[in-house]
């Protein structure tokens, strides 16, 4: 569940909001950080009456995050988001909010390659029109609230663990870089999908397996080294990689998953990508953000 | 497994409920990036769909309600359909033209006939500020008497994010196809304060080439003075350059090329931004493709730089790329570099003979001729009253 939130709403958020620009003083802004901002309350809250996240809250946190992607879906349907207008942005704010009540009563709930398939279905949809890709964040909030998609335990992999920060950090630094290389076009889209499904491959026996054998360290420099290698003219295989590799990190994490920190370390991630993408012609930092600039295989 | 089929039903119906009734966007020709049809050749319509994968006559027929373009009507023909997910493309011809330059029966839609030996390009930028449409108004009273092959507006063109200021562009626009002028345009960096605004009128494609008689007019995307060329607008601007198809081609975009150097003025009147990622790369492609001239704004200076990043203030003519700024049309004049002869609102005029750019300077008063440099100041070519 937390994959719905992480990479069908926040990853989303970022990439739309650097892409169409935010003003900083304005309601519309207000009510677009409001569930970043309620998160750590809610987990909270979350900690202390887990009772209140039982039943039809929950179910009601859900059908709200359905509705509100939904009407936001229609509202934006082919048009370029105006982040100024406050409607759009209390619909976004209302199915992040039903997104992550939903998150914190479910946690790992759902997972594995159906999930996985979900997510890069919508990722995908993406291409038709970004605001399809939340559509599957909603519908899958409400979907997982009203017990309908199948519960699959997701077991830990091998018993090194490995931290949140360095890993979600890593992860939203490297996964927007697509989407700062296209910009409107949508072939991030595509990529992001292939991302989702190289997450779900990730947990297919073979390649389970395969990554088990790895060390920690390794894996997490692998996420580091997709960062600094970034073929453009092969996104679609680039983001497969990297989805096989944050697959692999992902199930060397310790369980259940904290989800304020994972939250943090991955918006951290993105925004600092965004910063450094947004100023490639730093010296030193732009050989890493944009390598070999220009020359043939990009 | 019955629980996903459930699920994915209702992801379809999720996806009906957004698209339908059938909704479509034209992201090409739009604005700024007109599709010019020439006498044996073809060019692509492109739309997106509120839906994916429906029949392209159904696009079709929503492209003709709601933008008014019909594909085998007003002298087009429908050639060809491409259909990839929502995005369809049209390749469509027109009917063979009279020499030079002609409306189709849809805005942004040229059929090109036999091209003139000699014709001329007029390249602008950086446009007034609120509250002074007239300048822009004078500007267009003025290419009406210069008479160009196209406009170029590299940029900076709308310091208002609100509505009323792009359908004040779109008239003036309109103004100019209306007398036989095609706009070719790319967003500077005050666009995106209105971003999806400038994206409603201009459409998706920030990026784009058209080609006018023997010439590839590509525009580019140089953003907002930091992320400019990420590596798909480098490709594709490579490969636009490399099918030239025998065109000479003429490269804009917002941004320098260069910084000012050791040219800088003082403290360059708090200007002076230019193209970061792949600069070198870009001056090196452009050299070897044989680019004649890169166009660009932003310093509200007149500045030209040859392909070392040194300013040539002694003559228009030297070997290689020029990169070339021209001052503002209506916002405020700057003292970037150390050229003294600026201070002047203007535009700048490029003379073409069989394809090949042979003046892109004005002869101002007590400078040798040609003058290097120096663009046309507004109101040159006064209007007829």
């Amino acid at each position: 569940m937390i994959a719905l939130w992480l990479f069908l709403y926040l990853a989303w958020l970022v990439q739309n909001l650097s892409l169409l620009t935010v003003e900083g003083r304005s309601w519309s802004t207000f009510f677009l950080v409001l569930p970043l901002l309620v998160l750590p309350l809610a987990a909270r809250l979350r900690a202390r009456r887990p009772e209140f996240f039982h039943g039809w809250s929950t179910r009601v946190a859900g059908l709200v995050a359905a509705a509100s992607a939904l009407f936001l879906a229609r509202l934006l349907s082919l048009d370029f988001w105006d982040t100024k207008r406050t409607g759009a942005s209390l619909l976004v704010a209302l199915l992040g909010l039903g997104l992550q009540w939903v998150m914190l009563a479910r946690p790992e709930k759902t997972g594995g390659l159906g999930l996985w398939l979900w997510i890069a279905f919508w990722e995908y949809a993406g291409a038709w029109h970004p605001a399809l890709t939340p559509l599957g964040a909603g519908l899958g909030a409400a979907l997982v609230a009203f017990d309908v998609l199948p519960k699959q335990a997701v077991s830990r992999g091998p018993q090194r663990s490995l931290g949140v920060w360095p890993v979600f950090l890593l992860l939203g630094l490297t996964l927007p870089k697509p989407a700062w290389d296209f910009l409107l076009e949508p072939t991030w889209a595509e990529a992001f999908a292939a991302f989702a499904v190289g997450m779900g491959l990730s947990q297919t026996t073979l390649l389970r397996s395969l990554g088990d054998r790895l060390p920690s360290f390794l894996l997490v420099g692998f996420l580091a080294l997709l960062f600094v290698f970034y073929p453009s003219a092969y996104t679609w295989a680039w983001a497969l990689l990297l989805g096989v590799v944050a697959g692999w990190n992902w199930l060397r994490l310790s369980r259940p998953l904290p989800v304020v920190q994972v939250s943090a370390a991955f918006l951290l991630g993105l925004l600092l990508s965004f910063l450094l993408h947004a100023n490639a012609g730093r010296p030193v930092l732009k050989h890493f953000v944009w390598p070999r600039g220009g020359s043939a295989a990009y | 497994m019955k629980r996903w089929i459930l699920a994915w039903v209702l992801a379809v119906a999720a996806l009906l409920s957004v698209g339908l009734p059938l909704k479509v966007r034209l992201d090409a020709p739009r604005m700024g990036s007109p599709l010019v049809l020439g006498p044996n050749g073809s060019g692509w319509i492109e739309c997106r769909a509120s839906l994916p994968w429906v029949p392209g006559a159904w696009v079709q027929k929503a492209l003709k309600a709601q933008w008014g373009l019909a594909l085998n009507e007003g002298g087009l023909r429908l050639l060809e359909t491409q259909i990839h997910g929502n995005r369809y493309r049209f390749r469509v011809a027109s009917t063979p033209a009279e020499p030079g330059l002609h409306r189709t029966g849809f805005d942004g839609i040229w059929a090109q006939g036999a091209w003139p030996k000699t014709y001329r390009l007029v390249q602008a930028g950086d446009f007034h500020w609120p509250g002074q449409e007239d300048t822009l108004v004078a500007f267009v009273d003025e290419m009406l008497v210069v008479k160009p092959a196209a406009i170029l507006f590299s940029g900076d063109m709308a310091y208002d994010p609100d509505p009323e200021w792009f359908a004040m562009l779109a008239r003036q626009f309109r103004r100019l196809e209306a007398n036989g002028i095609p706009v070719i345009s790319c967003p500077g960096n005050h666009e995106r304060k209105g971003w999806s605004q400038y994206l409603r009128s201009f459409g998706p494609h920030t990026f784009h080439r058209v080609d006018l008689g023997p010439l590839a007019i590509l525009s580019l995307d140089s953003a907002h003075g930091r992320d400019q060329f990420t590596p798909s607008q480098f490709r594709w601007l490579r490969e636009q350059l490399d099918h030239l198809d025998g065109r000479t081609p003429i490269l804009q975009m917002h941004h320098p090329t260069f910084p000012p150097g050791a040219a800088l003025a003082g403290k360059g009147d708090g200007s002076g931004g230019a193209l970061e990622s792949y600069r070198a790369a870009f001056v090196r492609l452009c050299e070897e493709r044989g680019v004649p001239i890169v166009l660009s704004g932003h310093w509200h200076q007149d500045v030209v730089f040859d392909g070392t990043g040194r300013l040539r203030d002694d003559t228009p003519d030297f070997p290689g790329t020029k990169f070339v700024v021209t001052t503002a049309l209506g916002d405020i004049t700057r003292k970037v570099v150390r050229w003294n002869h600026g201070g002047y609102h203007g535009y700048r005029i490029l003379d073409f003979e069989d394809g090949k750019l042979v003046r892109y300077t004005h002869d101002l008063p007590g400078l040798a001729s040609p003058a290097p440099i120096a663009s046309t100041p507004l109101g040159t070519h006064k209007a007829r009253p």
